[in-house]
């Protein structure tokens, strides 16, 4: 699969988060959108409950980004993924 | 001289600014932008310090290796080592099939600063969060951190693939 549907990559995506130790997902929405070169990639929004005050969090989210990016690159999907966070509270203006 | 450093302390500021009362899209946006311009310097000044000597910095071998750096070919670079298992390029490049992770920090941390960079200069559709604008000042200020404390060798290897991958 080199270019998976936007679906199959949110679902995915849940699958990762799920195996990954203390960050809860609530929701997640892929869009596609050009990066800073014209290349396409993928804006994965997360909603997420807070628990961004952890000294670990910067590294902890590196670390689910990597750990999302391997699991594309399995299945063939090489658009870089970038995530963005978002608080019940700002979940719904996410795209606005 | 730049101050990387300075820079992450006036993008924590502007997100600490767009804290009171509704967000501030323009401040958040700028913090962004600010962080990655951090991250971005101290790469440059990290080669040209350890490729030329800081003692030299008025050199014009020193504006040389600080101007060799392209946005796009460092983050082409970031995705390359931003992979559980190196390809060719980057395993010639870093003596490696792997990653030290470390190094995949800072390829991680560097490539989203610079998407989000784009989306926070560029794009005026969507809403940046407050607490991903607050990550990203975070991410900029780990990966800085992890730059200097990688070993010479380690480090030395990174700022050159960095610099030249295209011509490799």
């Amino acid at each position: 699969m080199s270019v998976a549907d936007l679906v199959t990559i949110r679902d995915l995506v849940l699958d990762s988060t799920r195996s990954f130790g203390g960050v809860e997902i609530d929701d997640v929405e892929v869009v596609e959108q050009v990066g800073p070169y014209g290349e396409p990639s993928l804006l994965i929004r997360m909603l997420a409950q807070p628990r961004r005050e952890s000294p670990s969090w910067a590294e902890d989210r590196l670390r689910l980004s990597q750990s999302i990016r391997d699991d594309l690159l399995r299945v063939g999907e090489s658009r870089y993924p970038v995530l963005a966070m978002f608080s019940p509270k700002e979940w719904p203006s996410r795209s606005q | 001289m730049i101050d990387s450093r300075r820079l992450l302390v006036v993008a924590d500021d502007l997100v600490s600014r767009a804290k009171v009362g509704a967000p501030s899209q323009t401040a958040l946006r700028r913090a962004i932008s600010t962080a990655y311009y951090a991250i971005f310097n101290h790469i440059v000044r990290s080669a040209a310090d350890t490729l030329v000597g800081a003692k030299h910095r008025k050199s014009p071998r020193y504006a040389l290796i600080y101007r060799a750096f392209e946005h796009a070919r460092m983050r082409q670079v970031s995705e390359l080592l931003d992979k559980h298992t190196l390809g060719g390029k980057a395993r010639n490049a870093l003596g490696m099939s792997e990653p030290l992770p470390d190094v995949r920090d800072i390829a991680t941390a560097f490539a989203n600063l610079q998407e989000w960079r784009h989306w926070a200069d560029y794009d005026p559709a969507g809403t940046i969060s407050r607490s991903d604008a607050k990550e990203m000042v975070a991410q900029a200020e780990l990966a800085i951190r992890k730059l200097d404390s990688l070993p010479i060798e380690e480090r030395k290897n990174l700022l050159v693939f960095m610099m030249t991958s295209s011509r490799l």
